[in-house]
């Protein structure tokens, strides 16, 4: 088995290639612009935050000392626990938003991206119990490791899967894992609607997303952690419908020989 | 003899929680909204502890002063507070020297097991020396 588009000949040409870099280029400077606004939202609100709950603690606190009535303090009690658990929210949904949008600098490790991308399979299976992720690795001669973090990898594999899972229903997910001479590979095949040509250079956009209850953020966040791990990730439309992802991470050591050369595509 | 705190925070409400707080606790709390009183305060009085938050009026004016704090006030125990910063920005303030880093909204009870540990310590350290 072999990634198909990486074989000799079928290089894309340089005029291809621009646009493409742009558009990364261009979403990861969206993204760096979304984590900025998430920055300073998060100050912003954070501190109101800290106002809010911490004088909702004092007055339990007084509440405690003062009142005598256990049936009185207990009611007087669950109102401030409700404004401390609404406060409690507000902050988890602005760290969401900082997480999302910063991912922070990748450890980079020796990893094995087939047991990174299975454990993300196995995350997406139990989010989506109709899923049906085939998973095909390269074995003839194995998988070497990759040059990454660990717990990226596993995220960036898990947003692509739950994209895929969430437009495929019951249908199947392919996921074929090859290595080159310089990077492993993991292709992800979805064999849903697709997406449709004026929206492909947009998939990478932070808030972009085609499906209502998506944030529009797995993919943005997903295409900035592989660049920052040395990889690359890309998109492309299927004829026959859905699409594929390809990622690419680069290896830990060199490799003799590449996979392409004797892949039937 | 009574553990002398100082506050500096921008946000008002916050300020009023934490000298409403420690106050009860039994502590002297010094409040300053701003960096330059901050210093007049620190320049004026010794202070046991000082409670900083990273970002006073949209500078991360709150790491300068407990740089100058480390530098020129080592008794004093530093407690970074913040509703959002750059987590290397605060790591590197707590490999200089301060006890920890509060993220807001914050627990009242780790406020005070806070301030307890950076003033036990500083106590401890003050007879080592």
């Amino acid at each position: 088995m072999s990634c198909s588009g990486t074989k000799r000949g079928r290089k894309p040409s340089k005029a291809k290639e621009k646009p493409k870099a742009e558009m990364e280029t261009v979403a990861a400077e969206r993204l760096e612009a979304a984590g900025r606004l998430a920055g300073w939202i998060a100050h912003q609100i954070n501190n109101p935050l800290g106002a809010i709950s911490g004088n909702a603690q004092l007055l339990a606190r007084r509440l405690q000392r003062d009142i005598g009535d256990p049936d009185t303090l207990r009611v007087y009690l669950g109102y401030l626990e409700a404004i401390q658990s609404h406060t409690e929210r507000c902050a988890r949904i602005t760290g969401e938003a900082l997480n999302f949008t910063r991912p922070g600098d990748p450890e980079l490790r020796k990893v094995d991206l087939s047991e990174a991308v299975m454990e993300a399979a196995d995350l997406v299976r139990y989010a989506y119990p109709n899923s049906r992720i085939m998973l095909a690795l390269d074995n003839e001669r194995g998988i070497p490791e990759v040059k990454a973090d660990r717990e990226w990898l596993t995220r960036v594999a898990f947003e692509i899967l739950s994209n895929a899972a969430a437009v495929s229903e019951d249908r199947p997910i392919s996921v074929h894992i090859c290595a080159g001479l310089s990077d492993v590979r993991v292709r992800i095949s979805d064999s849903g609607p697709g997406i449709a040509e004026d929206v492909l250079p947009r998939v990478f956009d932070p808030f972009f997303s085609t499906r209502d209850e998506a944030r529009g953020m797995g993919l943005t966040v997903s295409l900035e952690m592989t660049r920052k791990m040395g990889g690359s990730l890309k998109v492309e439309r299927k004829k026959e419908g859905g699409c594929t992802f390809t990622a690419a991470f680069p290896l830990w050591g060199q490799r003799a020989s590449d996979c392409t050369d004797s892949g039937s595509g | 003899m009574t553990a002398q705190i100082l506050v500096v925070d921008d946000e008002k409400g916050l300020t009023d929680v934490l000298a409403d707080l420690l106050e009860s606790e039994g502590y002297e709390v010094d409040v300053c909204h701003d960096a330059v009183s901050a210093r007049e305060k620190l320049a004026a009085k010794r202070f046991d502890a000082a409670m900083l938050d990273v970002f006073l009026s949209n500078s991360p004016a709150g790491l300068d002063l407990a740089n100058l704090i480390f530098a020129e006030h080592p008794t004093t125990g530093v407690i970074i507070m913040t509703g959002y910063a750059d987590r290397a920005d605060v790591n590197l303030a707590c490999s200089n020297g301060a006890f920890t880093c509060i993220d807001k909204p914050f627990n009242l009870d780790d406020v005070i097991k806070a301030l307890d540990l950076a003033l036990t310590t500083n106590a401890d350290s003050d007879g080592e020396n």
